[in-house]
């Protein structure tokens, strides 16, 4: 698998495709995901203080639980699919409909091999990046508000108490999360046909799609973690 | 048969697979009876070329270059695709072809050419003479046995276009040139080319 993906990255205009999503989809995300992150941490925490009587500790023990499993890996899906799905999906459909895809064809050049796998693979490394950095500002922002022992003593206490696999378990998710989107976006953006009318009504297809896929894989995941623990 | 494409209804012929043989300096212009016969069989020939190992280069106007690419990495996609020359020799090949194609004035060292600056521009700021170079240099660089093109690539040329074609053309002499077109009155520029009724071509060259 790895000589396969190595193999198949020493392409330069493979290369160049990988790259460019992950700068697309990956670092100019970073900023709404911190945000997002950030308005989670604080959502969840002063609803836990505010409805349910909580101590500090224990209302930012729960919300860093459920970011961490579910609230996180659900909202880094949803974004990434409002916005680098649409996007792959829109841009696939325009190259269909300008005649390019029918140019790359014409010139050997494998259409899955160049576009559409170089998007999966950097969905995934760019979902599950994006997780870290929405569970941090969750996490950093539900810290500063449940102010007790000082900043630091709290993360430190908050990061011996979350089971280990726990994060993995939501990178894992995020990641397929990513590369089910990307997948579904590939998909709809090549069947466009020759009308230009059709990228508008595939993007939002897309989003829609995804967001209906996320939903269920999420059932799916918690169900067969509920069954296995 | 390629994906997405337009069906229609062919021939029997046109549903074989062409097995034909070309000998080297042929000019065959195909006329086909309309445009999506014409992209289909575009298509379906650069499809079997390919599987049968032929360089081919297409020469085509509609999408002809990715919009989201340079002038340059259009240029450069496929012969990296093949992935036989390293980046410095594709840069050196990428010299040489422009400057046999006129465009070379800036190339003073070849082995780190000085490329003209249009070159890092996308498609769509592009002049029609400056595309027209783009999917000239990027055929050159494929060193194509087999030419393919349409119509579109000969009419409404202005003088500038005209002379880039004549040049290009000394170059591919002795290629094999496939044209197929629709409307022969505009497509065929003067030269000694063997016309053709595409399904009667099909007929003659089809594998049985």
């Amino acid at each position: 698998m790895l000589a396969v993906l190595i193999r198949h990255l020493q392409r330069a205009p493979v290369r160049q495709v990988y790259l460019s999503q992950l700068y697309f989809s990956g670092v100019q995300s970073v900023g709404v995901a911190v945000l997002a992150g950030a308005a989670l941490g604080a959502i969840i925490v002063s609803l836990i203080l505010g409805s349910f009587g909580q101590s500090s500790a224990m209302a930012l023990r729960i919300m860093t639980i459920s970011t961490l499993e579910e609230v996180a890996p659900i909202m880094v899906g949803l974004l990434f699919a409002a916005r680098s799905g649409a996007a792959q999906a829109t841009e696939l459909a325009t190259m269909r409909v300008t005649g390019e895809l029918r140019t790359l064809q014409r010139l050997g050049i494998d259409i899955s091999e160049y576009l559409v796998w170089p998007r999966v693979l950097a969905a995934g490394f760019c979902c599950a990046s994006l997780y870290l950095y929405c569970s941090a500002s969750a996490m950093l922002v539900g810290a500063i508000m449940t102010p007790q022992l000082g900043l630091l003593t709290e993360l430190r206490s908050l990061a011996a108490d979350i089971p280990a696999p726990m994060p993995f378990y939501g990178l894992g998710k995020c990641a397929l999360f990513g590369m089910v989107v990307s997948v579904i976006a590939c998909q709809l953006g090549l069947s466009a046909g020759q009308a230009s009318t059709e990228i508008a009504r595939l993007a939002s297809r897309t989003v829609l799609y995804s967001v209906i896929s996320i939903l269920l894989f999420d059932v799916l995941f918690g169900v067969l973690l509920r069954l296995w623990t | 048969m390629m994906r997405g494409l337009p069906s229609h209804r062919k021939p029997a012929a046109e549903n074989k697979r062409p097995a034909f043989t070309l000998a080297a300096g042929q000019r065959v212009a195909l006329h086909c009876r309309d445009e999506n016969q014409r992209e289909h069989w575009l298509d379906t020939l650069c499809d079997d070329l390919h599987a049968q190992h032929q360089r081919v280069a297409v020469l085509s106007l509609h999408g002809a270059l990715i919009g989201n690419l340079s002038a340059h990495d259009n240029i450069l996609l496929p012969a990296s695709w093949r992935q036989r020359d390293s980046d410095t020799e594709l840069q050196q090949r990428l010299g040489s072809a422009l400057q046999q194609l006129g465009y070379g004035d800036a190339l003073t060292d070849t082995a780190a050419p000085i490329l003209p600056s249009w070159l890092q521009r996308r498609p769509a700021q592009l002049s029609s003479e400056q595309v027209r170079v783009t999917v000239l240099a990027r055929a050159l660089l494929l060193e194509p046995q087999v030419l393919l093109c349409d119509e579109q690539w000969f009419v409404e040329q202005n003088p500038v276009e005209l002379a880039l074609m004549q040049r290009a053309e000394m170059f591919w002499a002795a290629q094999v040139w496939l044209l197929l077109h629709v409307d022969a009155a505009t497509a065929l520029p003067g030269q000694a080319w063997q016309q053709h009724e595409l399904s009667e071509w099909l007929m003659e060259n089809v594998s049985a």
